[in-house]
């Protein structure tokens, strides 16, 4: 039987709380979120930016969210307003490469910079995930940011500096890989 | 007054302050160079080097000072920040320079 | 959560995918995939007779649902590659840009600019809070000029408790315990502590404190 009054209630609490406490200042429960939903922020960013990159952004979303979280209305949904906060930060490194277009940039797209591989996938998330790192890099940020992030097909255009038609044909390919990769789990 | 003067007296004023009973820290009112930080980062209970945590301006019979505290939260704040603002009078009037003409102290912790 | 998928292999051939064909009824995966995109709006009746349509639609429905999973699991697995990219984000956030309206602290020298800070009376009552078992506060907020020397202030705390808490008797000896820390640690003159309380799985309630 769990006990009534938690021993840490800060570290137990739920999202709501410690997002609002956080939001009025309080840095433990701000520590508490960023250990909660780092790994979520990193996991994300990894889907969008060069490895190299995901600490800094990972960084960048939160130093960014410390400041705007007593605007959050909803401090309950702070993990997936997380995402949104990743979304740009991800997305402004992503045009801060395209800008420098310097030659030393070209990724050595080891995309498989996803989790950690071993032989055989053993689960549909895994297999999934395997997928996606397989996919170029293009079909997978247009992926994410449809699926994860929620944006519009012109949001992801504007995001990417990519037009609408690509984006749509992008996703649409991104769409056959993975449901292949999916059905085959049936 | 020299440029030794205008440095020294910060420092002088935080480590004053940081004696002052009932202050566990001095915060930054800012960095010294801009640069080094993004933000104004918190000080607890360490001292960044290159950031003055008390602030100065103005020099000679025109003298502002600015100081955010931390206190302890033992006693009610208010005796801490009036006993934070009479050390730095004391220091300044001590040492032979006239009155600042204001003294700003503000608690931002307390406990 | 992963449930049965995870003790499922996939066929070794593969076998066929919704999307292998090449158009359904004269669409292409990329319309299909649009369609889906657009909730289905406006209703489309070659797609929604098609039943090679349907059955690729029910498959990127599909994908769309387990998409979360995904990210889910690889951030379970996520490994940072040192432990200090907390305090490297501790470092850099200002707690100041918390500090609010400052709260005029009396003296009776003229140059004195005593004050203490909004975010340290929100912190006095967080800790006050932090004090009582089976209770956690979320948000402070104090209403008034309190930026004026000796101002009236309504002070509204919202509070979340937890299972088996007597709601009304910690709202108001918590109630109480605010007005008392707040007394000593400012010089406001409090009028009302408002305690709204957020008991976890219940409704909300007011326990006003007069």
């Amino acid at each position: 039987m769990s006990p009534l009054f938690p021993r840490s209630p800060l570290h137990d609490a739920d999202d709501h709380a410690v997002a609002s406490r956080a939001a009025d200042g309080d840095v433990r429960a701000f520590e508490v979120l960023v250990r909660r939903h780092g790994a979520l922020v990193a996991a994300y960013a990894a889907r969008i930016v060069s490895p190299g990159d995901v600490d800094d952004v990972v960084q960048d979303t939160f130093i960014s969210a410390w400041q705007d979280l007593p605007s959050l209305e909803k401090p309950a949904a702070v993990r997936s307003w997380l995402i949104t906060v990743a979304t740009r930060k991800s997305v402004d490194r992503l045009r801060a490469k395209r800008d420098q277009s310097s030659i030393n940039e070209h990724d050595v797209e080891d995309s498989a910079d996803g989790p950690a591989q071993t032989a055989v996938a053993s689960s549909l998330d895994e297999a999934l995930s395997r997928a996606l790192s397989a996919l170029p890099e293009d079909q997978r940020r247009c992926w994410v940011l449809r699926e994860v992030a929620g944006l519009g097909y012109q949001e992801i255009a504007d995001e990417l500096g990519l037009p609408v038609t690509t984006v749509r044909g992008l996703l649409a390919r991104s769409r056959k890989a993975l449901v292949r990769e999916m059905e085959a789990w049936r | 007054m020299t440029d030794a003067f205008a440095d020294d007296l910060p420092t002088e004023l935080t480590r004053v302050l940081r004696n002052v009973e009932g202050v566990h820290t001095v915060y930054a009112t800012r960095p010294v160079v801009p640069t080094v930080l993004a933000s104004v980062a918190e000080a607890v209970r360490r001292e960044p080097v290159g950031m003055h945590q008390v602030s100065v301006e103005g020099s000679g019979a025109d003298i502002r000072i600015t100081a955010n505290i931390g206190v302890f939260d033992g006693e009610p704040a208010p005796d801490v920040c009036r006993r934070a603002h009479d050390a730095i009078v004391d220091h300044i009037v001590g040492r032979g320079d006239p009155q600042p003409v204001a003294v700003t102290v503000r608690v931002g912790r307390v406990g | 959560m992963t449930g049965s998928d995870d003790t499922r292999r996939p066929r070794p051939d593969g076998g066929p995918s919704p999307l292998d064909e090449a158009a359904f009824e004269g669409h292409s995966i990329e319309s299909l995939s649009d369609y889906l995109d657009r909730d289905r709006q406006p209703a489309d009746p070659t797609i929604e007779s098609s039943p090679a349509a349907q059955h690729a639609l029910a498959a990127l429905a599909r994908l769309r649902a387990v998409a979360p999973r995904v990210l889910a699991s690889e951030a379970d697995s996520y490994e940072f590659p040192h432990d200090h990219w907390i305090t490297r984000i501790l470092d850099q956030i200002s707690v100041q840009v918390r500090a609010g309206r400052d709260i005029p602290v009396a003296h009776d020298v003229p140059t004195a600019v005593l004050s203490i800070t909004e975010g340290a009376v929100r912190g006095v009552v967080r800790d006050v809070g932090d004090g009582f078992a089976g209770m956690l506060v979320e948000r402070v907020r104090l209403d008034g000029d309190i930026e004026s020397p000796g101002a009236r202030a309504v002070v509204t705390v919202d509070i979340v408790t937890f299972a088996g808490t007597d709601v009304a008797a910690v709202g108001e000896e918590f109630g109480r315990a605010v007005r008392s820390a707040l007394a000593k640690h400012t010089e406001l003159s409090v009028t009302d502590v408002v305690v709204r309380v957020r008991d976890t799985g219940l409704t909300d309630e007011e326990v006003r404190d007069r």
